[in-house]
């Protein structure tokens, strides 16, 4: 093994990417408010070609997700100071400190503004019932419609989900016989004719009635 | 006698209200079913022939087109693939009614009869299959449905209708791109911003609705993490 430096004449980025991966679950655990959701994910991590090789660098993918601007804000700054921190401590020189280039312009949460939600959910549940309107959680799922409302015209947005799943799929989900496919899954496949017809009833009703067509 | 007569006044006048209110909402739903099996053409020709983001060249032309048929203003290529159609009918509010268009690098496997086997070249020049797995053929056909009611239903309803047909939604650039082309300038600006997307939890025949952000905001970043490697016996010079 004469090509493998002393371990201790090293800084390993390998363990040093460990050592800030470990800290970083501790951004939502403890510097988030519980009641607030958030996620902070490191879904791609690479560094080193080969086991006897000690590499000079590792790279890692992460994903931030919020709703509010301040977790947004308190999340970026842990992860500047985390893995500052521990390059520090690791005895690394200001030359060497850890890189973060966050993607910029980021993705805006969907802001739906709550009166016009309610405005439309009335007119949904006149034409469609009131058990076909459900309400949700919000979704960790980022939708670039929230452009549309975040310009200086504050224009208020309406984002609603149109059940796609097919009934029988449904009933033996709920009997947990399956799973569902999620988007973005090469098995995914709404059912085109109850939610084509859901989704044109119950829009066009609350466009109308938007129009002011109420009496 | 009088008290009957007040109470045959009421029933009469709630009895024309309530009439009249189903009638809209039984012509609503009618349109809707009555359109189903034409629109099933239109959802499936889509959902064969998918196209990656920033390449929705054919579906907006498709887009375009009938929103033409259906008597819209129609302009296209705004902030790359997009498509806007205004319908002006009398004074108003002005409404926006807006659907994505663009489809993924993912391999079918439905398994349906119009799985789509459409394969395409990416920005990099790579090979890619490409699927509606997002469900934006959905939104688009559910969305003409939608226009065309509105449009055989114009008595009932006066302002101006602005359906936007967005381009690449996926990587989530194309409303900026729209917006940045004028959007709300070069075209009457809506009062209202309103769009589905398709769930693949709940049930065909429901709607899920949560007044407050539904959605979450994102960012990726990329962290870079230095060290000093094993090389050889230069290392412990740092």
């Amino acid at each position: 093994m004469v090509d493998m430096v002393p371990p201790h004449k090293t800084i390993d980025p390998i363990v040093l990417s460990a050592k800030i991966i470990l800290d970083i679950q501790t951004i939502i655990s403890r510097k988030i408010n519980p009641i607030k959701p958030a996620v902070v994910t490191v879904g791609s991590i690479h560094g080193g070609t080969r086991a006897n090789v000690i590499p000079d660098e590792v790279k890692m993918m992460i994903t931030i997700r919020f709703f509010e601007q301040d977790v947004y804000k308190t999340i970026r700054e842990s992860l500047i100071n985390i893995s500052k921190g521990a390059a520090v401590s690791a005895g690394l020189p200001d030359e060497k400190m850890p890189r973060i280039i966050f993607d910029e312009p980021l993705d805006l949460p969907v802001n739906n503004d709550p009166a016009l939600v309610m405005e439309a959910v009335e007119s949904m549940k006149d034409i469609l019932g009131e058990k076909n309107i459900i309400q949700v959680d919000p979704a960790m799922v980022a939708e670039d419609f929230a452009k549309y409302g975040a310009t200086e015209e504050k224009i208020p947005i309406g984002l609603f989900w149109l059940g796609g799943v097919a009934t029988d799929k449904y009933k033996d989900f709920e009997n947990k016989l399956i799973t569902l496919p999620p988007l973005h899954n090469s098995a995914f496949a709404p059912d085109f004719g109850p939610a084509f017809k859901t989704g044109v009833t119950a829009m066009s009703k609350t466009i109308i009635d938007l129009f002011g067509n109420k009496k | 006698m009088r008290y009957l007569l007040s109470i045959s006044v009421l029933f009469i006048c709630f009895g024309g209200v309530f009439g009249q209110k189903n009638t809209l909402n039984d012509r609503i739903s009618g349109s809707a079913s009555s359109m189903e099996e034409s629109y099933r053409t239109i959802y499936i020709d889509l959902h064969q022939n998918p196209e990656l983001s920033l390449m929705e060249v054919k579906t907006a032309a498709k887009m375009a087109g009938q929103l033409k048929n259906l008597g819209f203003e129609v302009t296209t290529g705004i902030g790359g693939n997009g498509v806007v159609g205004i319908f002006r009918n009398g004074p108003g509010k002005t409404i926006m009614l807006r659907t994505d268009m663009d489809a993924l690098p993912v391999k079918e496997n439905t398994g349906l009869a119009y799985a789509s086997n459409i394969v395409m070249k990416d920005a990099k020049g790579n090979e890619n299959p490409v699927m509606h797995a997002c469900g934006h053929d959905l939104h688009m056909t559910t969305w003409l449905g939608t226009l065309s009611t509105l449009v055989s239903l114009k008595k009932e309803w006066k302002g101006t209708l602005i359906a936007v047909g967005q381009p690449a939604e996926e990587g989530t650039m194309g409303a900026q791109a729209m917006l940045d082309d004028g959007l709300f300038k070069k075209f009457p600006k809506p009062d209202i911003a309103l769009a589905y997307h398709v769930s693949p939890e709940l049930p065909a025949g429901t709607i899920g609705y949560f007044p407050g952000p539904i959605f979450a905001g994102v960012q990726t970043a990329e962290l870079t993490v230095f060290g000093y490697g094993g090389h050889g016996a230069t290392s412990q010079n740092h």
